[in-house]
């Protein structure tokens, strides 16, 4: 199994713009972009992503909130999924890691190198799912 | 006896007028006719009884004389032991010098008679001859015109006592002003008395809450007005409640937990944090012994919900502003790293120069922000902070290899000194590396190109020091002061400026002092610098668990 689609939510537009050019253009992966937890959850049951990235403090519907939700629907509850965080406490990731999320990046990434740290993370995750 | 007394006096002086009566008719004083032999008879016999009449006064007088004079006396005795038994008495020379002291004096003070006597009174006093106390109360003895006041003295052992004392003039049979009594009552328990209600006020009105409660049942024996207010206990609803009873949201085995550690003297003070309703409540307790020996418990109960508010707001505003600031940033630094890679197109020549300035810049923005953020997590200690066993040597390794991609960009090798393998300790291997780093990378700031920055280990007695070493231009002495403060960018001692936020060797002395250790320098102008951090040892060494950590 390989890494091919990514859904992202994050209400920061110039973010979302950098992750795409990072992950489609760099990386060339496949991405679905919403900039909200209701307007990803709208469109949830069409999705079908290998690994579901989420920014966590947004307005409204948190990453955590939209994770929930996922974890609710049959067809995403075990897709690996990444959080991304302006917090930088060592605490606050490894409890989102302790309760299930594959990783936590910590904003700002470096856009060059997102791709391969995104593939690393998913490919240590797809495989204690699998296995 | 005085009846007859006064008889055989009046007898006797009767006798005597007689006879002297018959003298003066002899000697012709009062005009009698009379011949020469007959008023010699007259004279002689009349001289005889009279002079013997008189004579016999007068030592009749003498007689009753002394016993008046044993008489007062004794009644002088009397009042002077009364006055001895009851006051502080000493004599002194007009001039000052002590003659006499009684048994009070030696007792209240603590001086033996020998001590004191031939010797000014100013030891007693405060601030000795300095005292102006003292000083007022020679110039009143040199005038004789006495004194009255209360002096607040010390005794031998300096303890301080408070006595009302009345000084007066003694005059010799020449009406000479020759000697000084002066005469003292201790009133230092009435004035402890006093300074004790005072105290008694003070904690009364104290906006904490204060309760005061035995050992053994923790019943409640005194609670302050706060604590009243709070509770609505009035003062005769008190009886027999336990101190538990006071707060409304608490355990009684939290409680219990709360205050072991005064029982086996452990701590002299414990805190606790609970609720009670809508408020946050801070409990420090203490152990005290009441005079007479009876242990005690106090609590002190204040209020912080307000605190509480304030920490909070701040730590959400340092948050949102970490949120805020660290958005734009991922888009700059993100766009400029894109455009340097080249993936997205390539430059020439002076475009690049500013895509570099840019990318440069806000990677220094970003490392503010996160020099910030860090320390004031530290401060308001919000910051992971769990502490392990753990051994340093590995912990210095692992610095020098994150670090020398650092050092060769400064020109700089880092070398380390006798890695000590048992050096272990209790600490937070990602925050004593963020320490590590600090150090190193100032220590390749500042050292010469081609230069070699030594890291170490040193076995202190109770601590672990590492110590970071360049040959850098060194610290002036002067700026030692302010080395650690926050934003503190000293002109370096070759005058070359470096880069950096100047809230590193901050974070470093909040990281360290978190550790319970001490960080310093020793530096020599034109030879470098060695940073010192001190860390206290872990007790009993675990080495099979540290060679098996290693291992896996």
């Amino acid at each position: 199994m390989t890494l091919r689609s990514i859904l992202h939510v994050e209400d920061d537009a110039d973010i979302r713009a950098i992750v795409q050019l990072s992950l489609e253009t760099l990386g060339g992966y496949q991405l679905s972009q919403y900039a909200s937890g209701p307007e990803a959850l709208e469109a949830a049951p069409s999705e079908t992503p290998d690994l579901i990235l989420l920014d966590v403090m947004m307005p409204g519907m948190s990453g955590e909130d939209v994770w929930k939700s996922f974890t609710e629907m049959p067809h995403l509850r075990d897709v690996p999924t990444i959080f991304m965080t302006a917090k930088a406490e060592g605490v606050y990731s490894a409890d989102l890691i302790r309760r299930g999320a594959c990783a936590v990046i910590t904003k700002p990434f470096d856009p060059m190198s997102l791709p391969d740290e995104i593939r690393s993370h998913w490919d240590k995750c797809a495989s204690e799912h699998s296995a | 006896m005085a009846q007859h007394s006064y008889l055989s006096v009046t007898v006797l002086a009767l006798l005597a007028l007689l006879g002297l009566y018959a003298a003066s008719l002899a000697f012709g004083v009062v005009g009698l006719p009379s011949g020469p032999v007959i008023s010699g008879l007259w004279a002689t016999t009349g001289l005889l009884v009279g002079s013997g009449a008189v004579l016999v006064l007068t030592r009749q007088q003498d007689r009753r004389g002394q016993r008046l004079l044993q008489q007062y006396g004794k009644e002088l005795n009397f009042g002077r032991q009364a006055i001895n038994a009851h006051t502080i008495v000493n004599v002194s020379e007009r001039t000052g010098e002590i003659i006499e002291v009684n048994e009070n004096f030696t007792r209240l003070f603590g001086y033996s008679a020998d001590e004191v006597l031939g010797h000014e009174l100013s030891f007693i006093y405060e601030n000795g001859e300095e005292d102006p106390v003292f000083q007022e109360m020679m110039s009143c003895s040199l005038a004789g015109t006495g004194w009255t006041g209360e002096q607040r003295l010390r005794t031998k052992d300096g303890a301080a006592v408070y006595t009302q004392c009345t000084m007066m003039p003694l005059f010799d049979e020449d009406g000479q002003h020759s000697r000084n009594i002066t005469l003292r009552t201790d009133v230092t328990a009435s004035r402890r008395a006093e300074a004790d209600h005072y105290l008694t006020v003070v904690l009364e009105e104290l906006k904490d809450e204060v309760f005061i409660y035995d050992t053994a049942e923790h019943v409640i024996t005194y609670m302050n007005a706060a604590a009243r207010r709070r509770t609505g206990w009035e003062d005769g609803a008190r009886g027999g409640r336990r101190i538990d009873e006071a707060i409304s949201d608490i355990d009684p085995g939290v409680f219990a937990e709360h205050i072991a550690p005064l029982t086996n003297g452990r701590d002299p003070i414990v805190r606790l944090e609970c609720r009670d309703d809508a408020h946050a409540l801070e409990v420090a307790t203490q152990r005290i012994t009441a005079p007479g020996g009876k242990p005690l418990y106090v609590s002190v109960i204040r209020d912080i919900t307000e605190r509480r508010a304030v920490e909070k707001a701040k730590l959400d505003m340092v948050s949102t502003v970490s949120h805020e600031l660290r958005a734009p940033l991922t888009s700059i630094k993100g766009s400029l790293r894109m455009l340097q890679s080249g993936a997205l197109g390539t430059f020439e020549g002076r475009a690049n120069t500013v895509i570099e300035i840019a990318a440069r810049n806000s990677e220094r923005l970003l490392l503010v922000l996160n020099d910030i953020l860090d320390l004031d997590k530290i401060r308001a200690k919000q910051m992971d902070f769990t502490r392990e066993s753990m051994t340093l040597g590995p912990l210095l390794q692992s610095a020098i290899d994150m670090n020398s991609g650092y050092g060769e960009e400064h020109g700089v090798r880092f070398r380390l000194d006798d890695p000590t393998s048992d050096a272990r300790i209790m600490g937070n291997a990602d925050r004593l590396m963020q320490v590590l780093t600090n150090l190193m990378s100032n220590a390749a700031k500042f050292s010469p190109q081609d230069g070699e920055v030594r890291v170490g280990l040193r076995d202190q007695g109770d601590v672990w020091q590492i110590f970071v070493r360049d040959s850098g231009p060194g610290i002036a002495e002067s700026d030692r002061p302010r080395v650690f403060d926050t934003f503190a960018q000293l002109k370096p001692a070759d005058g070359r400026p470096r880069s950096g936020t100047g809230l590193g060797l901050a974070i470093c002395k909040s990281i360290v002092e978190r550790h319970e250790g001490e960080i310093d320098f020793v530096s020599q102008i034109g030879h470098g610098t060695e940073f010192r951090v001190d860390l206290p040892k872990a007790a009993g060494p675990e080495r099979n668990l540290t060679l098996e950590r290693l291992a896996s």
